[in-house]
């Protein structure tokens, strides 16, 4: 199968009047159906406005109906004027963010019930739900620092090495200190995000054993 | 050190540009979009978006079909000093590549030391800004405008003497020197450096003449070092390439322009 490539696009920097001037002709056999629309795929699945984010699963899909100024969101029920491309990556994040917050409550109507039912298919819905996720309360010990960053244990006993800007918040504790802190796990428990650091004073050993021996006992 | 350009009083050069092509990871690109934004609103405040639509035609057993998934539509995104025809500096974004576009006019000429240096003052930071550590190549474009205000000496009666102004013309018959619409060519040569780079003549037309006013087209020589998909280097080596292509173009600019154009850009 061949096929040939219409691009009228300035292949490299061309800011110049010439991209338009060479444009091609496309003669087509039928008549344009003005109900039929041409469908295009928005290279682009990663949407971030205003540090809210929404990765999708596929490509978009664009539908231009031929004589009508506008465009439509394929499967999202989001219509835009022609001029307002530049408003797809808002008009998405705010139609899933609204559809999501009425699911939570079950409160969808039953259009927006078909709407939510295509819209989540398309959503990258473990990372909508991670980068959602609150951060937890976590404790543990800083084993050491080094300039590229700092090694640390968390109460659980795993171990984590931390580099660049996910290290400067605990530039505040000693080495071999206890500390609390609020902290945001991603996949595989990967560190995310880590606040509002207190350093802790040690624990007494002598104590902890006295209470684990009552409460064994109990 | 920068090769100089030859001292013409009035060269056609209507635009030059610096193209880089390295490509960021479409997660850090969406997310530093904004902050990319904000760093260069000071110095380009007029931002647009624009959509490059891409149309492919497959062939099905013999008739032509537009396949909906190779149909695709791409941001570009524009960062100016001035807004629409006034602009004199500007910076265009896509996920794979970043360009550095100065125009010139009659009355404000630009060289390519000015494109340079704002690549020079703007590569790193969006090398910094998209994580890119390597690209893949470098491409520099110099946009001519033939026109009746650029070559006035090869324009009359709303007739363009494109075989007085373009030395592959300069052979064809008398008669045929004047431009018929469309009048449009594209041709790439080895550019014979290391690295390997393609030097690309294109001319197109604006405005055909006759009841249109009279004939303008654009003749671009672009020279590019982004030969083959797999080519990575490190991100300090556009400066090199940068004034390589430049000595290119300007062996172009002395090849396809005839020496009595050459001579009317230097009264």
């Amino acid at each position: 199968m061949s096929a040939i490539t219409i691009d009228n696009s300035p292949q490299v920097a061309d800011f110049s009047d010439s991209a338009r001037a060479s444009v091609q002709h496309v003669v087509s056999g039928s008549k344009l159906d003005p109900a039929q629309p041409q469908l295009f795929k928005l290279n682009q699945r990663h949407f971030s406005v205003g540090g809210q984010d929404l990765v999708l699963e596929e490509f978009p899909r664009i539908a231009i109906y031929p004589g009508r100024f506008e465009f439509e969101i394929v499967g999202w029920g989001i219509v835009l004027p022609h001029a307002d491309h530049s408003l797809i990556a808002r008009a998405l994040i705010r139609k899933f963010l609204y559809l999501h917050d009425r699911a939570v409550k079950m409160a969808l109507t039953e259009q927006e019930e078909a709407e939510w039912a295509s819209i989540s298919s398309f959503v990258d819905f473990r990372r909508f739900s991670r980068e959602r996720a609150h951060h937890i309360y976590v404790e543990g010990n800083l084993l050491s620092h080094d300039p590229e960053g700092c090694r640390v244990v968390w109460h659980d006993g795993s171990k984590i090495r931390l580099r660049g800007e996910l290290s400067a918040p605990f530039k505040i504790l000693d080495e071999g200190e206890r500390f609390k802190a609020f902290a945001k796990f991603g996949e595989e428990d990967a560190l995310l995000d880590v606040k509002f650091i207190t350093p802790l004073p040690p624990v007494d050993e002598a104590k902890g054993d006295a209470a684990w021996q009552r409460w064994s006992e109990t | 050190m920068l090769p100089s350009e030859k001292a013409y009083a009035r060269p056609p050069v209507v635009e030059r540009a610096i193209v880089v092509h390295g490509v960021a990871d479409e997660e850090l690109f969406q997310r530093n979009a904004e902050k990319w934004k904000t760093l260069l609103v000071e110095e380009l405040p007029h931002a647009k978006d624009f959509i490059e639509w891409n149309l492919e035609i497959s062939d099905h057993g013999g008739m032509p079909f537009l396949d909906p998934d190779k149909q695709t539509m791409i941001t570009r995104r524009t960062f100016c000093d001035r807004e629409g025809k006034d602009r004199r500096t500007a910076i265009q974004l896509w996920q794979e590549r970043i360009t550095f576009n100065v125009f010139s006019s009659e009355k404000d000429l630009r060289s390519f030391a000015e494109v340079y240096e704002l690549g020079e003052r703007w590569i790193s930071k969006w090398a910094e800004n998209f994580q890119i550590k390597e690209i893949s190549g470098l491409s520099l474009i110099y946009v001519n405008l033939l026109s009746k205000t650029t070559v006035p000496k090869f324009s009359k009666n709303n007739e363009l003497d494109l075989g007085g102004v373009i030395t592959m013309f300069r052979n064809a018959p008398e008669a045929l020197h004047q431009i018929v619409a469309p009048f449009d060519f594209q041709m790439s040569v080895d550019g014979g450096t290391t690295p390997t780079s393609r030097l690309t003549a294109r001319c197109v037309t604006l405005k055909s003449g006759k009841d249109s006013g009279p004939p303008q087209l654009h003749f671009n020589l672009s020279a590019t070092t982004k030969v083959g998909e797999k080519r990575k280097v490190q991100l300090d080596s556009w400066r090199n390439e940068a004034s390589l292509l430049h000595e290119l173009v300007l062996k172009g600019f002395d090849a396809f322009f005839t020496e009595d154009a050459k001579q009317s850009f230097r009264a």
